[in-house]
């Protein structure tokens, strides 16, 4: 198989602080592979045998209670590590990784996780980085699940979109995958209904402009000021 | 390279941490905004109903 271009990826998070020989050590393992628009990559339960760095589109991670719901947990961007199982300990994967476009991943085998790491120990530090982002993020929205109406959970989410894989256009700021409003309800712990009702609504302010799978923020800043509403005042303006 | 109505406000705190006291000063959200990366210092200004002369020399006075 054709070696990984080290340039591709040199920059990542997951990369930093090793050299380009450690790199092209690292590389080695890997595999690159197309994932195509809806295909998975892993599902929920499945033995972790390998784990994953986003190249190129974009995978959406949810999870499917007992019960059959389904919640979206986050969105993978590129350059973003997932399904790092071995790192956490665990030998089955937590969720189910969609490609949401097509998409371009690396997989090592899980196997060589604790080889790669005790020769590369920034393989570690980094990786403990990036779970602590998402710690930060899961907090983050631990809190707004608890203390903020779904108006301002849903103009959260958008945002949080919106600043991973915003595209500027004229006319507002684009997420630049496709997404739909089952994906936001389930971001946000709501229904499709609250939350077509919510868009449609915004979309007659002109804050909004949401397609089929597209959704557009024409007015970004007041969005952040619904976004940023104490309870208090939300409640009074209704 | 001095401040233009171009820049993003983004890069303009990332490249020049001392104009976030003017942002403030202006009670300006665009600290810590998500959408900060995307609204440039026109577009921010407009957005706050501020003079965005007003605001520019305010910014390249305390750089």
């Amino acid at each position: 198989m054709a070696s990984i271009d080290r340039s591709l990826v040199a920059h990542l998070p997951l990369f930093g602080g090793l050299s380009q020989e450690d790199l092209t050590e690292v590389l080695r393992e890997a595999r690159s592979m197309r994932v195509p628009r809806n295909g998975a990559v892993f599902e929920q339960g499945a033995d972790a045998t390998s784990f994953f760095l986003l190249l190129h589109g974009h995978v959406r991670a949810t999870k499917t209670t007992p019960t059959g719901d389904q919640i979206v947990v986050r969105y993978v961007v590129p350059g973003d590590t997932f399904g790092v199982a071995p790192a956490i300990g665990l030998q089955h994967y937590p969720a189910t990784a969609t490609a949401v476009d097509d998409s371009i991943v690396l997989a090592w085998p899980s196997a060589a996780w604790p080889r790669l790491v005790a020769r590369f120990p920034s393989l570690a530090a980094n990786t403990l980085q990036t779970v602590g982002q998402r710690l930060q993020e899961t907090h983050a929205r631990v809190i707004e699940m608890s203390t903020q109406q779904v108006e301002q959970r849903i103009a959260h989410a958008l945002l949080r979109l919106a600043n991973q894989a915003g595209r500027k256009l004229d006319h507002g700021v684009q997420i630049d995958f496709p997404i739909s409003r089952q994906d936001i309800a389930q971001m946000t712990g709501t229904t499709l209904h609250t939350v077509s009702r919510i868009l449609s609504a915004w979309e007659q302010l002109g804050l909004v402009e949401s397609g089929r799978q597209k959704i557009v923020l024409r007015e970004p800043h007041k969005i952040v000021l619904l976004a940023e509403q104490t309870s208090d005042t939300a409640a009074s303006r209704s | 390279m001095p401040i233009s109505f171009d820049e993003l406000v983004d890069d303009v705190m990332r490249r020049r941490p001392e104009t976030i006291r003017v942002f403030l000063a202006f009670q300006m959200r665009c600290v810590g905004c998500p959408i900060a990366c995307f609204h440039n210092v026109a577009d921010a200004c407009r957005e706050h109903g501020i003079d965005p002369d007003t605001f520019l020399s305010a910014l390249c006075a305390c750089t």
